[in-house]
């Protein structure tokens, strides 16, 4: 792409319109991954993960490999997965325990849990008073905020909790006290923003997703709303409506669908699990690439996280929590049934890959160049919960952080 | 030993592998007629292969290991016809045709009316392109149950090898 044609690109004419060379251009995914996850706080995972000494998880910031560990004096600690030696990275694993130091495979070199060059195979060889610190791996900021690990790559920006801002209220509110039930992660052909965009879309939902539609009558013009926060974080609210075990819309779906008959009808056993009706569904998004869904009063409870792997390819890397006093039989059914919406398997999430891989596939039409967020187009942060209040936010942070104007 | 007992020895020994082996063979019937079923878009015949309260799940490998957080669970022939259902349709996502190729069939336990059965798999589906992928491989976990003369499931573990899953995971596996 020339000069010309990349300067039209970010010269978006209002906070209505994206270009759609934004979900493509090779140029625009460079530069958010300098501009954009290069400088705000990127999430790793969750304190109870690195509960013992020596525990670790890795985290890709694109090609920024880090490590976050717990440290001999209880902190957390961040720095480069990288052997300072030839490069080789420490750790392959997403999690684990290296004890007291990492010791990289190529030659042996160790570092402790605060990635300094401890143990230095044949150290004579390097000539007298070596000075081992020459060679420590250089620490990244890392902070935490209700338990959630976050990392920066940015010397200068404002602390985790400035940076949350809005959002650090739902994180509270649903995730204060939870525990790990596991992890699991699919690629999807597109753009990472795609999966940003679908955050903050609350429109989509009654169409996409079918099962949406039979559970819920009405979603467009049913309650609930879309918050945006400063720095293009938001959190998408909606109430359940009526009784959640009544499904019985689904089954006339089911039934239309297989001409089977459903032996349970009305109601769906009461899953054994901690839950919050008056709290309904919250996503909460972080800028840029995280969604919280606390959904079904808080029977699916499940953190994504978009990682930009190129301009149209992305890994969703999913966490899936409970509530750190759940019951073993609650503990049962959620490992059994908190992903069945999620993942490129889910019965939710299933349509959302297939929403995303049409976009990759047919957006770069040169005859239609502009996609809209007028959606419920007035002023404040606070809409329906189908408006495009929070993709307006999103892409107004977006446009800060790439330095370009509305 | 006389040649007489030779013989009943063998006998005795040649039956059990004879039963075995009649079982391996209804085994892989079973097998393969869930396979079939499922490539050819026979759902609801497939979820009759399953016992009325069977269960059908998948995990991956390394969640197996860990605490256990499956992709899915479904149980019953409820929660099985609803799965049906979503391959039927309540998904939007393209369909693309796959094969699953099932080997290493190996029966590891018994109790009572259930046999435990082991097994492998290597499915393949048509991409959006029209071009075949390895889709994914793994392994079964099977406690099969006979019911008025014929195997049925009572529980079938799918245990996926991927890390990752692909982007689109929704086809029966």
């Amino acid at each position: 792409m020339d000069t010309a044609t990349r300067g039209s690109l970010f010269d978006l004419p209002s906070d209505r319109l994206i270009d759609r060379g934004i979900y493509y251009e090779p140029a625009v995914f460079a530069e958010e991954i300098e501009k954009i996850f290069k400088k705000t706080w990127q999430f790793v995972g969750h304190e109870s993960e690195l509960a013992a000494i020596g525990d670790y998880l890795t985290v890709d910031i694109y090609d920024q490999r880090l490590i976050v560990t717990r440290a001999k004096d209880g902190a957390l600690r961040a720095f480069y997965n990288n052997c300072t030696h030839r490069g080789a990275a420490l750790a392959t694993e997403t999690k684990g325990n290296c004890g007291n130091a990492f010791r990289c495979m190529y030659h042996g070199w160790s570092f402790d849990l605060e990635g300094r060059l401890t143990g230095l195979p044949r150290r004579s060889s390097y000539g007298p008073g070596v000075d081992l610190s020459m060679y420590n791996i250089p620490q990244v900021r890392v902070e935490s905020f209700a338990k959630f690990i976050f990392v920066c790559l940015d010397s200068a920006a404002p602390d985790l909790e400035t940076f949350l801002g809005g959002v650090k209220a739902p994180l509270l509110e649903t995730s204060a006290d939870v525990q790990v039930l596991g992890r699991l992660s699919f690629f999807y052909p597109g753009n990472w923003k795609l999966w940003s965009d679908n955050a903050r879309d609350g429109y989509h939902a009654e169409y996409t997703h079918p099962l949406v539609g039979a559970v819920y009558r009405d979603v467009a013009e049913s309650a609930g709303t879309i918050q945006h926060f400063a720095k293009g974080h938001s959190k998408l609210w909606w109430p359940i409506e009526g009784d959640p075990r009544n499904i019985g819309q689904l089954q006339e779906k089911i039934l239309g669908v297989t001409g089977a008959q459903h032996n349970s009808p009305g109601t769906r056993p009461m899953p054994p699990v901690k839950i919050d009706f008056a709290r309904g569904n919250v996503i909460a998004a972080i800028f840029p690439n995280v969604h919280l869904q606390w959904l079904m009063a808080g029977s699916e409870h499940v953190m994504e996280i978009a990682r930009p792997i190129g301009p149209k390819q992305t890994r969703v890397d999913m966490i899936a929590f409970a509530p750190a006093d759940e019951s073993p039989e609650g503990i049962a059914f959620r490992l059994a049934k908190t992903m069945d919406s999620h993942s490129s398997a889910g019965k939710v999430t299933g349509d959302d890959c297939e929403a995303v891989t049409r976009i990759t596939e047919a957006v770069h039409a040169d005859g239609v160049q502009w996609t809209p967020l007028n959606r419920g187009l007035k002023e404040g942060d606070l809409g329906h919960k189908t408006d495009d209040t929070a993709l307006r936010g999103f892409y107004a942070a977006w446009r800060d952080h790439m330095g370009v104007g509305s | 030993m006389g040649g007489e007992a030779i013989n009943r020895k063998e006998e005795a020994m040649a039956q059990p592998v004879q039963a075995q082996q009649a079982d391996l063979t209804a085994i892989q019937d079973l097998f393969y007629r869930a396979a079939e079923m499922l490539e050819e878009g026979r759902f609801l015949e497939w979820v009759d292969l399953f016992a009325e309260d069977g269960v059908y799940t998948a995990i991956t490998a390394a969640n197996l290991k860990d605490r256990g957080l499956a992709i899915f669970t479904d149980r019953g022939r409820a929660g099985l016809r609803e799965r049906a259902a979503y391959w039927m349709g309540m998904w939007q996502v393209n369909r693309g045709s796959t094969s699953h190729v099932i080997g290493n069939v190996r029966l590891v336990g018994r109790d009572g009316d259930q046999i435990q059965v082991r097994s492998k798999f290597i499915m393949t589906r048509m991409n959006r392109d029209g071009l075949v992928d390895l889709h994914t491989a793994g392994s079964y976990q099977d406690v099969l149950t006979e019911r008025g003369g014929a195997l049925l499931f009572q529980h079938r573990r799918v245990i996926i090898d991927n890390r990752t899953l692909p982007s689109n995971f929704t086809d029966p596996l």
